[in-house]
């Protein structure tokens, strides 16, 4: 153990090492802080955005969720995600970026201009990020139990302080600088473990027939009900282009082609590692341990019973850099959504910018503490559960920003009701029994579209000063 | 929004239409249904596509919609 935990503790220490010399920049000033002065490079923001979204989910979680229900239904939640990156591309990066705000609560704010929306969004963005940061500490807890022998507990706390710690000094330009080395790291991890296992076994789909035919399930439809599958892929295919840890990196690239690029770049990388994942580590994990009690656990059984202590040390720090490049992003887009969208304008005209950024500071640690009460008693299937939460945020926010950016006859009145109606049903269905699991958001998106059109048509029509600065984003 | 763009969109709608189609869902292949073979292949080719056409476009300096 003595390797593994050295080769962690050196690579949380250059994290912290990292939000302290990101501090003296990020500090004095509101730009800084949440979008790095919006200068980050294309290559540097798409490995800073694929870092964001592969989570400890991606890793730990996505392994777990094809070892318990199967590589197709795994898969339809990744496609989503993936095809959410083009319509993210497509629809809002550019008008996104030419709008140059620091969140997506500021763009709706201004285009549905009601003092409701500034609660109304960041309330649904806490509530939901929160549960997605407890998942995420399950799933730095149990790697670190697992391989390197820490208790449950011990683990999310050590974690926890660690990422809140420089998050919380060193803002984006930290995220973005640590979430380029994590996204590498897990790049060459679960890359590298892929290739030695089809060194050793042959190609995917000589894994898949054998895992298949000694676990068919592995590779079945019959599993789960179809809505549950539809849900999955339309769940991330419209969080992607609203989700504000992802929104935010728009705003962090230094043009409105660049915020294409690097989403499109991104997109490719993502794809990589997610199948390599699916296809190759988690069918060979079936055939060594069929029989796992926690699906979570299929990846650090596989290391740690088929790879030696180096491979296993850059393994845990693969993983934990997994939960700290989606965690850190994640505690400053819920740090940004109390500080800046819910009290913005009260700090603005009360406390000066360094004033402010100490609050977020506060905010940040209150978060990641109250997340790491919750993630003591963990959820099982991780990625299902954060997929819950990340459904409501595509149920209340995607038609209000897409519409909001593409359908002039979208009014204040439309907005709010699709907010408020998209989330409402979208709660409502997940919560009843009678329908299948995660297929909510086939009932929260269509009853947010219908909302829009109904209420606008009710309404009165969009200011035509507001008119035209929605067509001057598009230029 | 570029014609490109709304093509792309159009494609991969029916992509994903045809994907949760029944038969993909009854069909196997190697082991696994074609559902899932379909969604490994949207996967692949979706950024794929999406890549080479922005950097075509940028190529061509058209920055009209990228």
């Amino acid at each position: 153990m003595t390797l593994e935990r050295t080769l962690v503790i050196l690579y949380l220490f250059g994290c912290v090492i990292i939000g302290a010399l990101a501090s003296k920049r990020v500090l004095a000033s509101r730009d800084e802080y949440w979008v790095a002065g919006r200068r980050i490079g294309t290559w540097v923001n798409a490995m800073a955005i694929m870092a964001a979204l592969a989570s400890g989910g991606s890793i730990i979680g996505v392994m777990g969720l094809a070892y318990g229900r199967g590589i197709p239904y795994t898969l339809s939640l990744f496609a989503g995600a993936v095809i959410g990156f083009p319509l993210a591309s497509i629809l809002v990066a550019k008008p996104l970026r030419n709008f140059g705000k620091f969140t997506i609560t500021d763009f709706l704010a201004f285009r549905y201009p009601h003092p409701a929306v500034r609660i109304l969004v960041p309330f649904l963005i806490v509530v939901s990020f929160t549960v997605y940061i407890v998942a995420q500490m399950k799933a730095a807890g149990i790697t670190a139990e697992t391989l390197l022998g820490i208790p449950y507990q011990q683990a999310v706390t050590l974690s926890a302080v660690v990422f809140v710690l420089y998050v919380s000094i060193g803002g984006m330009l930290a995220i973005t600088w640590t979430d380029v080395i994590q996204g590498t790291l897990m790049l060459i991890v679960i890359l590298g473990t892929a290739l030695a296992m089809m060194a050793q076994n042959g190609a995917p789909t000589n894994i898949i027939a054998e895992a298949t035919a000694k676990a068919p399930e592995l590779g079945q439809v019959a599993n789960e009900p179809l809505g549950s599958y539809l849900g999955l892929f339309v769940i991330w295919a419209a969080a992607i282009p609203v989700i504000p840890h992802i929104v935010m990196r728009v705003f962090t690239a230094k043009d409105p082609q660049g915020a294409r690029l690097s989403l499109n770049i991104a997109m490719v990388v993502y794809s990589i590692m997610i199948l390599a994942a699916v296809m190759v580590i988690v069918p060979v994990g079936k055939i060594a341990f069929p029989n796992l009690q926690d699906a979570d656990q299929v990846f650090l059984e596989v290391m740690k019973y088929q790879f030696p202590p180096l491979i296993r040390g850059l393994a845990v720090a693969a993983v934990i850099a997994a939960v700290m490049s989606t965690t850190d992003a994640l505690l400053l887009a819920c740090s940004s959504a109390i500080s800046h969208d819910l009290l913005g304008n009260y700090l603005k005209k009360h406390v000066s910018e360094k004033v402010e950024n100490r609050i977020n500071v506060a905010i940040v640690w209150v978060v990641g503490g109250v997340a790491m009460l919750f993630a003591y008693s963990p959820p099982k299937l991780i990625t299902e559960f954060y997929s819950a939460a990340i459904g409501m945020l595509s149920a209340g926010l995607f038609v209000p920003v897409v519409a909001g950016l593409w359908w002039k006859k979208a009014n204040l009145t439309g907005g709010i009701a699709s907010i408020v109606i998209g989330a409402g049903v979208y709660l409502v269905v997940q919560f009843s029994p009678s329908f299948p699991p995660l297929s909510a958001i086939l009932y929260g998106l269509p009853a947010s579209a219908l909302s829009m059109v109904i209420f606008s048509w009710l309404g009165s029509p969009m200011a035509e000063d507001l008119k035209s600065t929605i067509e001057r984003l598009h230029r | 929004m570029a014609s490109a763009d709304r093509w792309y969109l159009i494609v991969i709608t029916l992509f994903a239409i045809i994907a949760f189609m029944p038969w993909a869902r009854t069909v196997e292949v190697g082991g696994m249904s074609m559902f899932g073979w379909l969604m490994a292949l949207l996967m692949v080719f979706s950024p794929a596509i999406a890549l080479v056409q922005l950097l075509i476009r940028k190529n061509r300096g058209d920055h009209s919609d990228a």
